[in-house]
């Protein structure tokens, strides 16, 4: 980790760990919450976005550092959505707002598009567009007959069915009735629509493997407190090999994380950024279910701390597409690339250098 | 490729090595003969040996001449390795070995093996007053009887020391440091890439076939193999890159041999589902020819070089530390 890396973490700590998970579950908190609002004071809403666009600078490194902290400490923060929008934000001609932003992508069935001289005409309702009550403003990537359009959604244009997830985060519908947008609020976009949704797959990822470590850490120390028959639970063959499996998950996930962040943004690099959502998806759903396992019926009470992590591995394994579309994508982008002879290349001969 | 010069080595970085021996399995190079003395033998020497014996045996390793086979399990030590019975008696200028070693990869190829055997009477800790000794397989009072599997080939031996005389410049390391040894060797033996690409090319045999025929529950299964191979390959690697800066990573190399053989294991029970055939070994398909000869392998693969069990149990024992 580099000192710049060290410096985000020890911040997003310092100031997550103040944040009571508790009084901001499942009850509606009032916005701006005070942990974003001392992200947004040390400069951290804006990692990822240059400062001449108005952000903080930084790497995907640097993103993906502060956003497995928000995993650890299972904050309701939109920092991942704020940061994607902010990265697609920067692949267009508009400046960054500030945050709290948000991203959702259109299809077909849900949103209709249609241009009228300069002018695009939306309608619709996207569902479950995560934080949408709060965000300034929400980016849509949407595909049409001319390519993947990029649109600037401002509270204005819309109007919003709130939902909320299982973890507690807010996942609004947003709806589109005739909204018109002037030239100056949509353009060509420069990352396709699954650009935008593996990007934020991976996003997703990195959290849930921040998400895991806490697990890890819970319950590894579960398994020495509780004692059962005369002795710690930890002392049973049968819990080691269920922890020895959690640990192997755990460790594997952040593995891949570090491999796909590393590649990002190298021509070659979908590969690893698939197969981490992949396998981290796999990992949320075994972790989950051997940590509640372990953790017996108190884990599965309001008062234990456990389901604020659990919650989010459940919720966050389904966002941007989840393990069975992305294991799909994964074939074809084999078959694209000079099929399962090419396998091995694809793995081994990333270049690391941006595309 | 990592040995020192004067042994004929390349002195190459572990991870130069890694990438090698990577490529070969994925290749689905022969590399059986040679793999136990370059994988942990020749380290083991290096890391315990004498000046005598680095200079006697590692020059013909590195030349393909000199193969060695481990003598660790017994026929009534397995995965309790520390309970095995082959003693070494001390004598004059060396030691008297007797016992017995079972389930020995390629000994009736080898021309040494590494026996751990019992060198003092044991004590209140079972893990001491074991050594490892060098021992010449073709000497007479080695008896090496093979064990055929039932795939029909004799991967294994069963080797029978019947008071075999070792001179006392055979005793590797220290007297009495046998289970530390072993130990260290073992991070080498769970580690490897060897530990997920047993079935690689039963997987890309897959893909050759699913290239003709291919639907969406195909592509989910297949893909989702790929994302496995994906994540083994760099725990592999990290692993690579922590034994190279001169850690033993064991709990990490655990982890990767019980996700590792399962993941081989998956690629056998995906291909058999996807695309379910007669199993004959003998068919000119390679699809079909792997898949059978794979199915009859898999077994072993979660059993070779520490169970997968004890593995986590070595992993669940390394979370309180």
């Amino acid at each position: 980790m580099s000192d710049e890396q060290a410096l985000i973490t020890a911040t997003v700590r310092r100031i997550l760990s103040q944040t009571n998970v508790r009084s901001e579950g499942q009850i509606v908190v009032e916005w701006p919450s005070r942990s974003w609002r001392e992200l947004e004071g040390a400069g951290l809403t804006g990692v990822g976005v240059e400062e001449a666009r108005g952000g903080s600078g930084g790497s995907f490194t640097d993103v993906a550092t502060a956003l497995f902290e928000v995993g650890r400490h299972a904050t309701l923060v939109p920092l991942a959505e704020t940061m994607l929008a902010g990265w697609l934000g920067g692949r267009s001609t508009w400046d960054w707002s500030g945050g709290p932003e948000t991203v959702s992508v259109g299809d077909a069935m849900n949103l209709v598009v249609r241009r009228n001289g300069t002018e695009l005409q939306l309608d619709g309702i996207i569902p479950a567009v995560p934080w949408a009550r709060v965000a300034t403003r929400i980016l849509i990537v949407v595909d049409s007959e001319i390519g993947p359009l990029l649109a600037r959604l401002e509270p204005e244009d819309f109007t919003i069915e709130p939902g909320i997830n299982l973890a507690g985060e807010y996942r609004d519908a947003v709806v589109l009735t005739s909204a018109r947008l002037i030239s100056d609020r949509w353009q060509p976009s420069s990352a396709t629509t699954q650009e935008v949704r593996l990007r934020g797959a991976l996003m997703r990822a990195v959290s849930a493997a921040g998400c895991m470590s806490s697990i890890l850490e819970l319950t590894t120390a579960y398994a020495h407190d509780r004692e059962q028959f005369g002795r710690p639970i930890e002392k049973f063959q049968a819990i080691q090999q269920l922890l020895a499996r959690l640990a192997a998950e755990v460790f594997a996930s952040s593995i891949c994380i570090r491999n796909a962040v590393t590649f990002v943004d190298a021509e070659d690099g979908a590969l690893a950024s698939m197969s981490a959502v992949v396998r981290v998806s796999q990992a949320a759903t075994n972790v989950a279910r051997i940590a509640h396992q372990i953790h017996g019926a108190i884990g599965i009470t309001e008062e234990h701390s456990l389901h604020y992590f659990t919650s989010r591995l459940w919720c966050w394994r389904n966002e941007f597409g989840g393990e069975t579309e992305w294991s799909r994508e994964i074939s074809k982008y084999v078959r694209i690339h000079g099929g399962v002879n090419h396998l091995w290349s694809l793995m081994t001969e990333i270049n690391e250098e941006i595309s | 490729m990592t040995w020192p010069k004067r042994y004929g080595g390349g002195e190459q970085s572990g991870m130069a090595r890694f990438v090698v021996i990577e490529e070969l399995l994925a290749a689905g190079a022969p590399v059986a003969a040679h793999w136990i003395a370059e994988r942990q033998t020749g380290p083991s020497l290096l890391r315990f040996g004498s000046d005598e014996q680095r200079a006697k045996f590692l020059p013909p390793i590195v030349r393909g001449e000199c193969f060695f086979a481990i003598g660790m399990s017994e026929p009534d030590s397995g995965s309790d390795l520390a309970s095995v019975r082959t003693v070494a008696r001390a004598t004059e200028g060396g030691w008297i070995i007797s016992g017995s070693k079972i389930w020995t990869s390629h000994a009736t190829r080898a021309h040494f093996m590494i026996a751990l055997c019992r060198s003092s009477e044991r004590q209140s800790d079972r893990h001491s007053g074991l050594s490892q000794f060098i021992i010449d397989l073709s000497s007479p009072d080695v008896h090496v009887r093979p064990i055929n599997l039932m795939s029909g080939h004799a991967h294994f031996a069963e080797v029978n020391l019947d008071s075999v005389y070792v001179g006392e410049e055979m005793l590797l390391g220290d007297e009495g440091s046998g289970w530390q040894q072993v130990n260290a060797e073992l991070a080498y033996e769970r580690s490897g890439p060897e530990r997920f690409l047993s079935t690689y090319p039963l997987l890309c045999a897959l893909g050759d076939v699913l290239e003709e025929n291919c639907d969406s529950f195909a592509d989910a299964r297949f893909g989702s193999l790929v994302a496995n191979l994906w994540t083994l390959h760099s725990m592999s690697e990290s692993v690579a890159e922590q034994l190279s800066a001169g850690f033993a990573p064991q709990f990490e190399a655990a982890m990767v041999k019980d996700l590792g053989t399962q993941f081989e294991n998956d690629v056998v029970d995906v291909a058999s589902a996807l695309s379910p055939r007669q199993l004959l070994e003998g068919s000119s398909d390679v699809f079909t020819r792997l898949l059978a000869q794979s199915v009859l392998a898999a077994p072993a693969f979660t059993l070779r070089g520490g169970t997968t069990e004890i593995l986590r149990g070595i992993i669940a024992k390394g979370l309180n530390q």
